[in-house]
Formats: C-alpha cells, structure tokens, sequence
C-alpha cells in the first residue's frame, strides 16, 4: 500500500504527496503511438532489461502487463495514483514496474517509452527528485536515451521536451477556499508558470478542496531549480493556508466547530453518499482533525475513505459489480466500518 | 474518475450546468458522450489545436508549409502534418528532421530552447564541460555585477583551470 496514506509525512497537515515524473524514450524507436504490438513488447522487453541487470532494482520491482489484467484492477492503479489513465488508455500494449512500497512505478508505453513516477507523502519533492535522478541513471547505463544536446530528452509531445519532468504537490486548502482567497493565490501561481487542477487530472473541477500544483514547463530550467521553484511556492501556500486556518479558529471557531461535526455526523449517519458528497465532507473533518477539534478519527482513515470509495476501488471491495445507486449505498457501509 | 452511465470507462467528459442556481454534473467517458444528447465532442484534444495554431502564426508563406506538411520522417515515416494534427511527433528523429519548425514552437511553448538541465552519462565528457564553463561564465557575470570581488576571483580562476585542463 501507498505510504502516504499514513499521513504523517513532512507538513502532512496540508501536503498529502509530493510526486515527479519523468519522461524518457529510446533512442531510434517510434513513440509508442506508432508502435504496433510486437515492437511495444520489445520496448516492455528493454525496460525489463535494464531493470533486472541492477540486483536491487530486480528484487524491488514488479512487472505488470496491462492487457493480463481485467480492466477494473488496472482502474484501481488509477484510482491509487500509481499509473495514469494514459496507460489504460493504451492497454494493448502498456506494462508497468511497480515497486513494492508503491513509491516508485515505471510505465511503459504510454505517451512515452519510459514514464517514471515518484510518489511520497507529504512535501518531499526534492527526496522524489533524487530518487528519480537515481533510478534514472540505473535504467541508463542499459537504454540509449533519445537527447539531444539543445533540446534536451526527447519526448512524443513538445511540451514535455527538455528535462521531461513534471513535479507536482497535492494539497489541501480548505481555509483558503472558505475565506475566499484560492482564486487570488491560484491566478498568482499561474503567473509563476505553474499549474493549478483537481485531482482527477487536466480540465477537472477541483473537489474536496484539493489542488494538484505542478510545472508548467519544462525546458530551459535545470530540474533543481524547478524544484526549488516548486518546493519555494509551496511552503508558501502552506503559510498562507496556516494564516487563514489560524484566523478562522480566532474568528469563527463555533461556526468552523459546527461545520466539521455536521459533516462528520453526515458521513457517519448517511445511508446513501455520493463521491461528490463524499469529497466535501471529507474535507471539512480532515480540517477539523488537522486543527485538533475532533477525537479519535486519524488522517489514515480519512485517506483510506477517499481511495477505496472510488468506482473501481468499491467494486473490487464489494468483489462485484455496483449500480449508481448500489455503489452510493456500500459506500455509506465503508465509511462507517473505516471510523468505527 | 470512472463514467456515470456504464462505470466501466474511465470518465473523459465532463459537465457542468448550474440552472436556477442548481449545480448538476454529468461525467462521461468517450462512449457514453457519444450517446448523451448534447455532449458530442471532437475527437482531438485542446493540445493539439493549440499547438498547430501556434505553428501557423509563423511567418512563413502556405506554400512552404504545405511542402513541409509533405515531407515524411526517414526513421519513422511520420509527416509534419500529422504532428499538426495529433500534438505528437513520430520519433527522436522527427525533431532533427523538423527543426526548423519546431524550434520557434518550442520558443513559443517552452520560453526557451535550450536544455540546461540532466545530460545521460553517455554524452561526451566535451559537453559537461562546455555547460559547467557557461554556468561558471554566468556566476562571474552576477558576482562582478553584485560588486562580490572575492568571489569573481575564485570563479575566474576555476573556469580558467578548466580552461587549461580541457586542452
């Protein structure tokens, strides 16, 4: 399991992961959208390679061929962060190394040959950035990369040239949003070339008042200084998040006391509850944990409620197929055993 | 984020409508939409359109554009049309083959052209060194302009070490 779940990594209260991915391909091979099932494999058969010629690599990773394994187990993947909807997308010929912690994944065949993902809880984006840098090296003394000398690692879209790599932070900004603020703070970042979504990916409406906050670009800059970039802007926002907390609890405190526990007697007494619900009322009692004005509910519970109450997750749980409706009820059912 | 209608697709559409201030959120994967009344989408994605509009607010005439739209990749046989079209280059090659195209898309999207990040072991010990000169080169120039004297000095004599030494 993903050990950001646990909630207590660095500045937990406001960062739930910090993650970078890089994108690399194989020099004089066609980017996987030109690539028929036979060549893919070879590539999956490189990547496998490069891995397994490393003892420590070899032992802590496992392969996973997307077109074995039913479409619903590759959806929970998703639903966990550990592989993009792009690699389900491309089933037919996608695979990727899964490390045993869940921290580390390498995806082949997505948009590009190599897409590797570092995933750590809370803010660590310069641990994943050398963790990346390492695994990088590894899988480079067996793959001759595409690079070129101006333009940097070579990528299916021009918008990933250069380093290849996008870091980004999931956090969580309930004050800010209350008090009003998220829309000055998201349009500053977007001056600072960084971009500001939801958590389900490009174009989604932000839920549950969490944003995901990554690069913009990424050619030109060294990957340090984006990261340093990054990470700069991010300890920002957690002041700015703290401030506003801190001066709703001296405002407003019966009426933020209020809000947590209606939502936490929502969640607790609902029957039937939508993700959408779900996702805003979650938000409300993790601030009300993060502030200690609840007892005895954990951040690990309320981020195991929001991975295992997604569609593919409660179906898997269930072992069955759930309607709309049937889905809403068992999710009710989970949520009460998890804050039990 | 799986489809409201089948749950089986991972949701690719999305929408929104707030009548008589009632929010009402409909997602859908590519196939549901296709079905839902009112939610037809274009197959391409926003990337792509916008990358090519950005490639035709060049300066060069239609005609040399549609020549080049014409010339197909020797490595992996993809034309510049169907980057223009999918957002997607063929292969590495692709970039060398249409540099001079890409390049000032690059400058558009990028702000920059120029890598200054990682180099894989495999490049030549030539180019680590000529980037480590340009990034000396570049502190000089700040220490000398922040009046940091003591510093310039230390920087002037690395570079001129590496200098001597790559001879």
């Amino acid at each position: 399991m993903m050990d950001w779940i646990n909630g207590d990594g660095p500045d937990s209260d406001i960062v739930l992961s910090s993650r970078v991915r890089l994108a690399r391909n194989i020099r004089g091979i066609p980017f996987p959208h030109r690539l028929d099932g036979k060549r893919a494999a070879k590539v999956v058969g490189t990547v496998k390679e490069a891995i397994d010629r490393n003892p420590v690599l070899a032992k802590d990773f496992k392969l996973t061929v997307l077109k074995d394994i039913p479409r619903l187990e590759a959806m929970v993947f998703v639903e966990n962060h550990l592989i993009s909807p792009a690699l389900v997308e491309r089933r037919e010929i996608s695979a990727v190394f899964l490390r045993k912690d869940s921290r580390v994944s390498i995806m082949v065949n997505e948009e590009d040959h190599i897409r590797m993902q570092m995933l750590l809880p809370g803010l660590q984006l310069g641990e994943c950035w050398d963790l990346a840098d390492k695994i990088d090296d590894v899988l480079e003394e067996t793959i001759d990369y595409a690079f070129d000398e101006n333009m940097g690692y070579l990528t299916a879209c021009p918008t990933n040239t250069g380093t290849g790599m996008r870091a980004s932070v999931m956090v969580h900004l309930p004050a800010l949003v209350l008090t009003g603020q998220f829309n000055r703070v998201s349009q500053a970042l977007g001056q600072l070339g960084l971009t500001v979504r939801g958590i389900y990916g490009e174009g989604t409406e932000i839920v549950g008042n969490l944003v995901q906050i990554s690069n913009q670009l990424t050619l030109g800059k060294s990957e340090e200084h984006i990261i340093e970039g990054l990470k700069g802007m991010t300890r920002e926002i957690i002041n700015k998040e703290k401030q506003a907390r801190e001066a709703l609890m001296a405002s407003n405190r019966i009426a933020l006391e209020d809000k947590v526990g209606r939502s936490y007697g929502l969640l607790t007494g609902a029957r039937v509850i939508s993700s959408r619900e779900l996702m805003d009322l979650l938000s409300d009692v993790r601030l009300g944990v993060d502030l200690k004005l609840l007892d005895g509910v954990s951040r690990k519970a309320l981020n195991e409620i929001m991975l295992a109450s997604q569609p593919a997750s409660l179906q898997k749980i269930a072992g069955k197929q759930l309607s709309d409706t049937e889905r809403d009820v068992f999710r009710s059912e989970l949520i009460k055993n998890k804050l039990k | 984020m799986l489809c409201d209608r089948c749950g089986k697709n991972p949701a690719v559409v999305h929408r929104i409508t707030t009548i008589n201030g009632k929010k009402k959120e409909v997602h859908l994967c590519k196939e549901c939409a296709v079905q839902e009344k009112g939610m037809l989408i274009d197959d391409a994605f926003p990337i792509n359109a916008l990358l090519s509009s950005l490639l035709d607010m060049g300066t060069e005439t239609p005609i040399k554009v549609e020549k080049l739209e014409t010339v197909k990749c020797s490595q992996c046989g993809q034309g510049f049309g169907d980057f223009k079209k999918t957002g997607k280059l063929g292969c590495d090659k692709c970039y060398a083959q249409f540099k001079d195209r890409l390049l000032p898309l690059l400058k558009r999207v990028q702000g920059n052209t120029r890598h200054s990040g990682k180099l894989p072991k495999r490049v030549g010990d030539g180019l680590r060194t000529r980037r480590e000169l340009e990034r000396l080169q570049e502190e000089l120039e700040r220490a000398v302009k922040a009046e940091e004297y003591e510093k310039a000095v230390v920087l002037r004599d690395r570079i001129k070490s590496i200098k001597e030494g790559s001879k």
